[in-house]
């Protein structure tokens, strides 16, 4: 700056004050900014160009400025943007001592001599929130590799926890102290990676409103999409498959859901129909809820037309409930709407939908009055990746059971144990449950005396229940669900692996496949 | 084999590749080392119920689960022993992922080039099918050279 001095040009100090009605503030400062490097460079901003940027600013930012014209000028060109209240400025004196160039601006229309740097702080208190959402787009690749190396760091360690445990007798506090703080940091760096990897399902929803004014047009009904939890988080493996379903589902509640126009009327429904897309967190799952006022499901109608593809005989439709019936819907190359069109028809939706939410290990619910409206259910779970497991041992193994199956776990003395049709059952509370004896399954000898009494974990699939029987409890964990990859694909039980905090890899047996 | 024409002259040139020798019994297998991805040490391993004998179960590598297979029970030897020298080799495989497996021994890296591997005629793979691709002459000593599509899904049915 003092060279700048030395060589005729002139030093300014500004400040730019923006109009409080602005709405782009960060645009209007960038304007100045350009402005003003038109006729000079600026040297200092406070605060800094990026924090302006981002619009994280009040209203006013002080510029320091070199510039070979004089100070009308550069305070000019800074007017010339719109929305702008104020500029003032003043021809900065370098002392001799090396003070903050900031500090030294004084004032020209303000007689008062003021400190720029001092007037700027009170203000800045209330910095306003930036608006703008800032997210950086990440090969999901690259998470999984840094979830990998977390996952590696917490193994490493435990096995250094392990280490000075051992000499416990003459390690100083000094290191357990340490290694707390070790087992927090990683704890909390475990939990952010997860973090990292879940979205707001928004980025899917976002474009269903102007998929329904199309539908809308198309089908000639008038309706209107209601949305609720768009910020709702799921992991992004999730997000990413779950727009086709909700598409799907959208489309059904448009053409199928939804009465005309004259038929709403006499029903007494307003003109334009409702469609609500909400979503929600419900403990270790993702709700996702289409509903729409239109007809609901004819029960009858699907009968009759299962009745007429021969996919039910008239003596099962009979017997069938409503519940049962409704499911025929989701079989593939079911369709109950009498001629093709090209938003649906074609008996294909919701076997897919069906196929690939449950590919994302969730379920599809229907709920459906006639003439008063039906609601889609979609329940997901919240990650792909990790889930609440039971961790059991069976023969010396470690094996993990999701959480989500498990009804009850139950101490059942030998006698309990009754055969029907030569197999082993146990009467629970009135229930007759099938044992499984998970040893035999895993080919692996028990360790258990046969006088002992048995530990049964009861699990449970749909109105279906089974008691696994095994060795030993080992405690609640929550776990990281890996692939155990292409080439093990022959176990039908074992839906997959996870590596444990000591390394070593534990299977997670399929409770739904066993039963 | 590659031909090119330098200074008028038309040379020859060799193709030559690399291989990772392994010892597995009494006889030395080689693997192109364009498979290998990495080479462990015996460790701890999770067994797979249900699944052929060859796959003696999983490993973690590096936050990875990998299945392992034993190249002896595949080739009908007797089943192996754990030793001091016994490796995994993680071998990169195009449709199934990587893929371990274990050998009696990790000896050497030998670049051979066309000329010294010969290829197995199809009918003299009576044996072992589809194992071995040639026969390769290093220095006094013979090695057979690995077929990637040994350890592929395919022969699972084994």
């Amino acid at each position: 700056m003092r060279e700048a001095k030395k060589s005729g040009l002139n030093v300014y100090g500004m400040t730019v004050v923006v109009q409080e009605s602005c709405l782009l503030k960060a645009a209007r400062a960038f304007l100045v900014f350009k402005a003003i490097e038109e006729k000079g460079e600026i040297v200092v901003s406070v605060p800094s160009a990026q924090d302006v940027e981002d619009q994280k600013f009040d209203r006013d930012f002080t510029l320091v400025v070199i510039s070979e014209h004089d100070l009308d000028t550069v305070i000019k060109a800074a007017q010339n943007v719109s929305e702008i209240e104020k500029v003032t400025g003043a021809v900065i004196e370098i002392p001799e001592e090396d003070t903050k160039p900031s500090q030294d601006v004084k004032k020209v229309e303000e007689p008062a001599e003021k400190k720029a740097g001092a007037q700027a702080t009170p203000e800045k208190k209330t910095v306003s929130k930036p608006v703008v959402n800032r997210t950086v787009r990440v090969d999901i690749e690259k998470l999984d590799v840094l979830m990998n190396l977390v996952s590696e760091l917490i193994i490493a360690k435990n096995s250094l926890v392990a280490v000075t445990e051992q000499d416990k007798g003459r390690s100083n506090s000094g290191v357990s102290q340490q290694m707390d703080y070790l087992e927090s940091v990683t704890t909390n760096l475990h939990e952010s990676v997860m973090k990292v990897r879940m979205v707001p399902i928004e980025s899917v929803v976002n474009k269903f409103p102007r998929m329904i004014r199309d539908l809308s047009k198309k089908l000639g009904k008038k309706m209107e999409l209601y949305m609720t939890g768009e910020e709702t988080e799921l992991d992004r493996t999730v997000v990413d498959e779950i727009g086709d379903p909700l598409m799907h589902l959208l489309r059904n509640s448009a053409d199928h859901g939804l009465e005309s126009a004259e038929v709403r009327a006499q029903r007494g429904k307003p003109e334009v129909g409702s469609i609500f897309l909400d979503a929600y967190q419900d403990g270790n799952n993702v709700v996702i809820e289409v509903r729409d006022d239109g007809n609901g499901i004819d029960v009858e109608a699907v009968k009759k037309k299962a009745i007429e593809r021969s996919v039910i005989t008239s003596e099962q439709a009979e017997i069938m409930t409503d519940k049962d019936v409704i499911n025929l819907l989701f079989l593939p190359s079911f369709s109950t709407a009498k001629q093709v069109t090209d938003v649906s028809g074609r008996g294909v939706g919701l076997d897919v939908v069906r196929s690939k939410i449950e590919a994302l290990s969730g379920e599809v619910e229907v709920k459906s009055e006639l003439g008063v409206g039906s609601t889609w259910t979609i329940r997901l779970p919240l990650t792909l990746a990790i889930i609440q497991s039971l961790m059991v041992a069976v023969g010396g193994e470690k094996y993990a059971l999701s959480l989500a199956a498990i009804q009850t776990i139950e101490d059942v003395p030998r006698s309990d144990v009754k055969l029907v049709e030569n197999r082993e059952v146990i009467n629970l509370r009135g229930s007759v449950l099938p044992l499984i004896r998970l040893n035999n399954l895993l080919d692996v000898e028990s360790k258990k005396g046969d006088d002992e009494n048995l530990i049964v974990v009861v699990v449970k699939k749909g109105d279906r229940m089974a008691g696994l029987v095994i060795d030993e409890l080992l405690g609640q964990q929550e776990i990281v669900i890996k692939s155990l990859g292409k080439y093990i694909k022959h176990c039908k039980f074992i839906s997959g692996a996870t590596i444990l905090g000591d390394g070593e890899v534990a299977l997670i047996l399929d409770a739904n496949a066993l039963i | 084999m590659e031909q090119t024409i330098l200074n008028g002259e038309v040379q020859v040139k060799e193709e030559y590749t690399q291989y990772i020798v392994i010892r597995l019994g009494a006889e030395n297998f080689g693997i192109d080392i364009k498979h290998v991805d990495n080479i462990v040490r015996m460790q701890r391993m999770t067994r797979v119920p249900k699944v052929p004998a060859y796959i003696r179960g999983v490993i973690n590598l590096r936050g990875e689960v990998i299945p392992v297979i034993s190249l002896r029970v595949k080739f009908g030897l007797e089943p192996d022993v754990e030793q001091k020298s016994t490796r995994i080799i993680i071998l990169k495989t195009e449709q199934d992922g990587n893929v371990g497996v274990m050998v009696d021994e990790v000896k050497e890296v030998v670049t051979l080039g066309e000329s010294q591997v010969d290829k197995v005629a199809p009918d003299a793979r009576e044996t072992k099918v589809g194992h071995v691709i040639g026969v390769g002459k290093y220095q006094d000593e013979l090695v057979s050279i690995l077929d990637m599509a040994c350890i592929s899904l395919e022969e699972q049915e084994a």
